[in-house]
C-alpha cells in the first residue's frame, strides 16, 4: 500500500512540476519563430551547418528590413542528429513550443516522420533538402521543398553514369530513406537505358571496414560504383578501395557532395563525380548576397545554404501576402504565386513540389584540392 | 578457379588485420575479468581515447615537419600507450575501486556510466564529426592475376600484424617470466590469498588496467593509422566485439583472448566477403552462441568451481 | 610515514591536467585537407582548470566528505514515511487520492510537454518493473532487454502496417511474441554462469536490433516503420482526419474541435492504466511461490538446486514474464510515436533500464519506479545543457554507484523490528 503511496507521489509531483515549467513556455510571444531543424552535431553536421547558414542570414536580413508583418523574426535551433527518433521529438518540441513554421528537416529519413506531426498540427514545414519522393506525396497540405525530388535526380544521375559508358555497374546504398530510394531511382533508370548493373547492394552505414565490399567489387570486374548515401561512409569506401587497389570511377549524389569529403578520403576523393541540385552562387543576381555570405565566413556554394536562405525568403513572401501569421491562411499563400529567389523562380505545386524541378540537378567533379567543377554529360 | 583462391587469400588477409584488433582489445577486458570479476565497459572508449591520443601526436608531429611515417607511428605510440595507461589506470581508481567488493552488477553499472561519460567527454572536448588522417603507409604487394582478381596486402596491414604479435609476445613473455607477471597470475588465481601472502593487490590490479588499456592502445594507433578515420562513437561497437572475443575465447584466459581475437576476426571478415556483410555481427553473435551452448566457458576457459 | 597531505591532494589534480590536456586542451581538426592541432577555445581550458582544482580541494578534504557520504549512504528514507503512514486508513485514503489526482491533472494543466514526458516516465516504468523482475528479483543478468521492446513495437508495427491490426488486436498479440521470445532465449543460457548469461542476451539484442535493421523489404530497415495507427476509443479516432473506413473521429463524435492534445491525454491514461495494472499484477506474483522462488534462485543458485526447485521452470518464468512486460512497453512505444526504428532499440537503452532497476534498489518496485523518473526527467528537464546532457547522465550513474550503490529504495522483506534501536539499525542492513 505504501508503496502505491510512494509511487503516486512521486509521479504527481513530477509530473506537477513539469506541467507548471511548461506552462511558462506556453505563454504568447510577440516574435514570429521560425524553427531550423537538423543534423547540428553528429556525422553530418556539416550539411546542419549549410542549413543554419542560410536561415540565419535570411532571418537577419529580415529583420533588418523591419520584421515580418511588424513583428521580429526569431530562429529556433533545434537539432535532430539526422536520426528518424530524435526527428519526431523535436517535431514534438515544435509543437509544443507553438512555432508555426519550420525550414527542414535536412535528412529525408527524418523529414518523413517529422511532416507526419507537423502535417497533424498545422505547422508549415519547407524542407531546404530532402529529396525522397514520398515526402510530398502523402497527400499533405502543409509541406513544402526547394529542392527537387530523387525520382528526378535519379534520372539524371542514371544519365550521368551512361555518359561515363562503363562496362559493369554496381550501386551501393546504406539503407537511409535518402541512400535507399536514391539508388533504387539509379539503378532502375540505368537498367531500363540498358547499362549493365551487376551489383545492387547494402552496407551499413557507421561501419569502419568496408574491404569485404572492396574485394566484392575487384572480383566482379566493376568499373564503376555509385553511391548512394552520405559522405561519411563514401569517405571510407573510396579510401579503403584506393587502398585495396580498386581502380574504377566513384560516383554519388548530393549527400557525398560536399567537401567534407575530400578531407576525409584525401587524395582517394579525386575524380569523384556526384549530382546535387544546382548550385546558384555563380548567377549574377546572387552576386551581392554571395559577397555578403563571404564576408561571414560562409560558402553560398555549398549545397544548402541558398536553398535554404531562399525558402525563409519565400516563406517570409507568403506570410506578407497573407497578411497573417496563421499557418492555413500562409500554406495556401505559397500556393499562389511565383517566388523570385536566390535560387530561381519557385512555384509549388499542389504536392509541394517545386514546379520544373527536374531541372535543378547538375554534376560537380570533385578535386583532391577539395573544389568542384561543374561538369556537363 | 585461381581467382577464388586468391579472393579467399584477400578476405583470411582482411580477417587478420581484424582479428589483431580484436584479441588486443580483447586482452583488456579478459585481464581485468581474471583479476576482480569484472566487465570493464569503459575498455572500447579507452581504445578510442588511444585513437584520439594517437592522431593528436601524429598531427603534431607532422606540422612540425616530421615526414617519416616511421616516426609518426613510433611517436604516436608511445605517446598514447603511456597517457592510455595512465587512463585506465585512473578509471580504475575513480569508478571501480570504490564499489570493489560489492555484487557485481554495481561495478557494471559504474562501468556502463563510466562509457557513457567518456564518450561524451570526447565528444565534448573534441567535436562528434570524423576527423580523417592522410594514409602514412601506402603501397603493398599484390598477388594473383591483374586480369582476373588480385589481392591486396598493404603494407599497414603487415605494419598491424607485426606489431601485434610482438606486443603479444612482449605480454606472455611479461605474465609468464618476470615476478609482477606472477603476481598477476596469482592474483586472478585467489585475490584474497594472494593479498593474504604480502603482495600490494591494489597495486598488482591497477597495474592490471594499466596493462589492458596499454594494449588497447597499441590497436588505437595501428586501425586509427589503418583506416584513417576516427570519432567518439568508435570505440563503442569495437569493444563490444573485442568483449565478445574475449568471452569466445574463455573470458579470463589471455591466451583466451588472443584465440577468440583471431577467430572473431577470420569469421566475420569470412561472413562479410562470402555471406552478407550487412550479417556479419549476426554470424559473430551466433558463433558466440553456439560456442558457449558446448563450451560454456568459452574455448580456452576454465569451468569455474562455485564454493557453497 | 606521513604524507604531505597537499601533495597528495595535488597529484590526482596534475594527473587529471595530463589526462584533459590532449583531449579537452588540444582540437583536433582536419583543415584544407590536412590534420592538424590547435589550442582550444578558452572555454574548454577553463573547464580544465577548474575541475583541476576541485579534484585538488575534493582531494584535500577527503575525510570530511567520505563521512558525510557514509551518511548518505546509509539514510534511509523509507524507514521515516512508514511510521507516518502506518495506519491503513490515512494510507488507502492517501492512495485513491493521489490514483485521482494522477487521472485527473491533465484535463487541468493542459500541457503537451508534461503528458509527453510524462507518458515517456510511464514507458520507462513499465521497462524498468518488467527487467526488475528478471535481473532484481531473479537475479539474471540480461543486457539485451530492449530486443523484447522492439519485438512488442515491432509486433504491432508490422500489424498495423501490414494487415491493419488496431491498437487493441495488437496489445495481447505483441505481449504473446515478446513472451515467445523471452521463452525461446531462456533456453539456450540455462547452463550459463552470470556474466556468460549477460553477454549472450546482449548478443540476442544486438542479433534483433541488426535483424530489423537489414530486413528492409519486411520491416522497412533503418526508417523503419511510419504512420502506426493510434489507439481508438472503441473506434472513435483521435486524428484530424477520418482515415478510410473508420468509424467517425473523437472530435466529430462529440462535436467538438480538433486538438491533438485529445489524443496525448487519451494515450497518458492508458498507459497510466497499463502500468498501475504491471505494479499489481507483479507485485502480487512477488508474494506467490514463483516470487519466491526468483529470489531464492538470485540468492542462491546451487541451495535452490539442492533444495529441489526447478532451476529450468525460475529462470523461464522469469525471462517470460519480463519479456511480456518490455512486449506491452514496446507496443505502447510504437502507438505512441507513430514511428518506429531500429535506433529506438539500441544497447544503450538496454543499459538505462538496467541502470533504472539497479538505482531504484534491485527488487524493490517503489525504487524502480523513483528511479525510471529521475532517469527520464533529467535528460529532458537537463536539455539546455545539451552539450553536456549526456556527460552528466554518464558521471550521475558511476557518482551514484560510490555513494549509494543499495539504490533510492533498497528493497526490504517483510520483517518484524524490535524496538531497540540498535537492533533496528542492524536488520535495517
Amino acid at each position: 500500500m505504501i508503496k502505491h503511496t510512494m509511487k503516486a507521489l512521486g509521479v504527481a509531483a513530477i509530473a506537477l512540476a513539469v506541467a507548471a515549467c511548461s506552462e511558462k513556455a506556453d505563454e504568447p510571444k510577440e516574435a514570429i519563430k521560425i524553427a531550423v531543424a537538423g543534423p547540428f552535431s553528429g556525422p553530418l553536421a556539416q550539411f546542419g551547418e549549410m542549413q543554419i547558414s542560410g536561415a540565419k542570414k535570411a532571418v537577419a536580413d529580415l529583420n533588418a528590413a523591419g520584421g515580418l508583418l511588424e513583428r521580429p523574426v526569431e530562429l529556433v535551433e533545434l537539432d535532430d542528429v539526422c536520426e528518424p527518433k530524435q526527428a519526431t521529438t523535436v517535431a514534438n518540441q515544435v509543437v509544443s513550443a507553438e512555432i508555426s513554421f519550420v525550414i527542414g528537416h535536412l535528412c529525408s529519413s527524418s523529414t518523413l516522420p517529422a511532416s507526419d506531426v507537423y502535417e497533424d498540427a498545422g505547422v508549415v514545414m519547407i524542407t531546404p533538402a530532402s529529396t525522397n519522393p514520398e515526402i510530398t506525396e502523402r497527400g499533405y497540405e502543409y509541406v513544402f521543398r526547394t529542392v527537387g525530388r530523387d525520382d528526378q535526380q535519379g534520372p539524371f544521375a542514371a544519365g550521368v553514369v551512361k555518359s561515363l559508358a562503363p562496362t559493369n555497374v554496381a550501386v551501393v546504398h546504406d539503407k537511409s530513406a535518402y541512400g535507399e530510394g536514391l539508388a533504387s531511382q539509379v539503378n532502375e533508370n540505368l537498367k531500363s537505358m540498358g547499362v549493365n548493373v551487376v551489383m545492387y547492394e547494402a552496407i551499413t552505414a557507421g561501419e569502419a571496414d568496408y574491404s569485404p565490399l572492396i574485394a566484392k567489387l575487384k572480383a566482379e570486374s566493376i568499373d564503376l560504383m555509385f553511391f548512394g548515401g552520405y559522405d561519411p561512409e563514401l569517405a571510407k569506401i573510396m579510401r579503403q578501395g584506393r587502398d585495396g587497389g580498386w581502380t574504377g570511377q566513384f560516383v554519388g549524389g548530393d549527400g557525398v557532395s560536399n567537401n567534407k569529403i575530400v578531407e576525409a578520403a584525401g587524395e582517394a576523393a579525386d575524380g569523384l563525380i556526384a549530382t546535387q541540385p544546382k548550385s546558384y552562387d555563380g548567377e549574377a543576381s546572387n552576386a551581392a548576397l554571395v559577397a555578403e555570405f563571404e564576408a561571414l565566413g560562409v560558402n553560398a556554394s555549398d549545397t544548402f545554404v541558398l536553398p535554404s536562405y531562399a525558402a525563409v525568403m519565400a516563406l517570409s513572401e507568403a506570410i506578407t501576402a497573407a497578411g497573417t501569421a496563421d499557418t492555413a491562411a500562409v500554406k495556401d499563400a505559397l500556393r499562389k504565386q511565383v517566388f523570385s529567389t536566390a535560387v530561381g523562380n519557385i512555384q509549388w505545386d499542389g504536392k509541394g513540389d517545386i514546379v520544373g524541378g527536374e531541372n535543378t540537378f547538375a554534376a560537380y567533379l570533385w578535386k583532391k584540392d577539395g573544389t568542384a567543377e561543374l561538369k556537363t554529360f | 578457379m585461381a581467382d577464388q583462391f586468391y579472393l579467399f587469400i584477400q578476405q583470411l588477409f582482411n580477417g587478420f588485420t581484424l582479428g589483431s584488433a580484436y584479441a588486443l582489445i580483447a586482452i583488456g577486458y579478459t585481464m581485468v575479468y581474471g583479476i576482480i570479476g569484472m566487465i570493464n565497459f569503459a575498455h572500447g572508449e579507452v581504445y578510442m581515447i588511444s585513437s584520439y591520443i594517437g592522431f593528436i601526436v601524429i598531427a603534431a608531429l607532422m606540422m612540425m615537419g616530421v615526414d617519416s611515417a616511421f616516426l609518426l607511428i613510433t611517436g604516436a605510440m608511445i605517446v598514447a600507450i603511456t597517457l592510455t595507461s595512465v587512463y585506465g589506470f585512473s578509471i580504475e581508481r575513480v569508478a571501480y575501486r570504490p564499489v570493489r567488493g560489492q555484487n557485481r552488477l554495481i561495478a557494471l553499472i559504474s562501468a556502463i556510466g563510466m562509457s557513457i561519460f567518456l564518450q561524451n567527454y570526447v565528444r565534448v572536448g573534441q567535436s562528434s564529426r570524423d576527423i580523417a588522417m592522410p594514409p602514412l603507409v601506402e603501397g603493398g604487394w599484390t598477388f594473383g592475376n591483374p586480369d582476373g582478381f588480385e589481392a591486396t596486402l598493404t603494407y599497414m596491414r603487415v605494419v598491424i600484424w607485426v606489431i601485434t604479435i610482438a606486443a603479444m609476445i612482449a605480454l606472455t613473455l611479461f605474465v609468464t617470466r618476470t615476478k609482477m607477471g606472477r603476481a598477476c597470475r596469482a592474483c586472478s588465481e585467489d585475490l584474497g590469498m594472494t593479498n593474504l601472502l604480502g603482495i600490494n593487490t591494489n597495486f598488482i590490479i591497477a597495474l592490471t588496467f594499466a596493462i589492458g588499456a596499454a594494449m588497447a592502445a597499441v590497436a588505437g594507433v595501428l586501425l586509427g593509422t589503418f583506416y584513417g578515420v576516427i570519432n567518439p562513437y568508435v570505440g563503442f561497437i569495437l569493444g563490444l566485439k573485442a568483449f565478445t572475443a574475449a568471452v569466445l575465447g574463455g573470458i579470463g584466459s589471455i591466451p583466451g583472448a588472443m584465440l577468440g581475437g583471431m577467430l572473431l576476426g577470420i569469421a566475420e571478415a569470412m561472413t562479410a566477403g562470402y555471406l552478407s556483410a550487412e550479417y556479419k555481427d549476426v554470424v559473430s553473435f551466433g558463433l558466440l552462441i553456439l560456442v558457449l551452448l558446448f563450451r560454456p566457458y568459452g574455448i580456452l576457459g576454465k569451468p569455474e568451481v562455485e564454493k557453497v | 610515514m606521513m604524507r604531505n597531505p597537499f601533495v597528495a591532494a595535488l597529484i590526482p589534480a596534475v594527473v587529471f591536467v595530463l589526462l584533459a590536456l590532449p583531449i579537452l586542451g588540444i582540437d583536433l581538426l582536419n583543415e584544407s585537407l590536412m590534420l592538424k592541432i590547435q589550442a582550444a577555445p578558452a572555454a574548454d581550458w577553463m573547464m580544465i582548470i577548474i575541475a583541476a582544482v576541485a579534484i585538488f580541494f575534493i582531494q584535500l578534504f577527503r575525510k570530511p566528505i567520505d563521512a558525510g557520504v557514509t551518511t548518505f549512504k546509509e539514510a534511509v528514507p523509507s524507514l521515516n514515511l512508514k511510521s507516518y503512514l502506518v495506519q491503513p486508513k490515512v494510507m488507502r485514503l492517501l492512495t485513491i487520492f493521489l490514483i485521482l489526482a494522477l487521472f485527473l491533472w491533465p484535463f487541468l494543466y493542459e500541457s503537451r510537454s508534461g503528458l509527453d514526458i510524462s507518458i515517456k516516465v510511464l514507458i520507462y516504468i513499465m521497462l524498468g518493473l518488467g527487467l526488475n523482475v528478471v535481473v532484481g528479483l531473479a537475479g539474471l543478468l540480461d543486457l539485451g532487454y530492449v530486443g523484447f521492446y522492439a519485438v512488442g513495437a515491432y509486433t504491432y508495427g508490422l500489424l498495423n502496417y501490414y494487415f491493419g491490426f488496431s491498437f487493441w488486436m495488437a496489445l495481447p498479440i505483441a505481449g504473446g511474441m515478446a513472451a515467445l521470445a523471452g521463452f525461446l532465449l531462456g533456453f539456450p543460457v540455462l547452463r550459463l554462469r552470470g556474466d556468460y548469461l549477460a553477454i549472450v542476451t546482449l548478443g540476442f539484442g544486438e542479433i534483433i536490433r541488426i535483424l530489423l535493421n537489414n530486413l528492409t523489404s519486411i520491416t522497412g530497415g533503418p526508417n523503419g516503420i511510419t504512420g502506426i495507427d493510434r489507439p481508438t476509443l472503441f473506434g472513435l479516432e483521435f486524428n484530424r482526419k477520418l482515415r478510410d473506413g473508420g468509424w467517425d473521429t473523437f472530435h466529430g463524435f462529440f462535436g467538438i474541435e480538433y486538438d491533438p492534445i485529445y489524443r496525448m491525454i487519451f494515450i497518458y491514461l492508458l498507459a497510466l492504466i497499463l502500468v498501475l495494472l504491471c505494479i499489481y499484477v507483479i507485485n502480487r506474483l512477488q508474494r506467490m511461490p514463483i516470487g519466491r522462488a526468483w529470489e531464492a534462485l538470485r540468492e542462491d543458485e546451487i541451495a535452490c538446486r539442492s533444495l529441489g526447485m526447478s532451476r529450468t521452470m525460475i529462470k523461464l518464468s522469469a525471462f517470460t514474464i519480463g519479456a511480456t512486460t518490455a512486449g506491452f512497453a514496446g507496443s505502447f512505444f510504437a502507438a505512441y510515436q507513430g514511428t518506429i526504428s531500429p535506433e529506438s532499440f539500441v544497447f544503450i537503452e538496454s543499459a538505462i533500464i538496467l541502470a533504472i532497476v539497479v538505482l531504484g534498489g534491485m527488487g524493490s518496485q517503489v525504487g524502480v519506479i523513483l528511479a525510471a523518473i529521475v532517469l527520464t526527467v533529467l535528460p529532458e528537464v537537463a536539455r539546455e545543457f545539451s552539450q553536456f546532457r549526456m556527460l552528466m547522465f554518464g558521471g550521475l550513474m558511476v557518482l551514484m554507484m560510490i555513494w549509494r550503490p543499495q539504490g533510492f529504495m533498497p528493497m526490504t522483506r517483510p520483517h518484524i523490528q524490535l524496538n531497540s534501536d540498535k537492533i533496528q539499525k542492524e536488520t535495517a542492513q
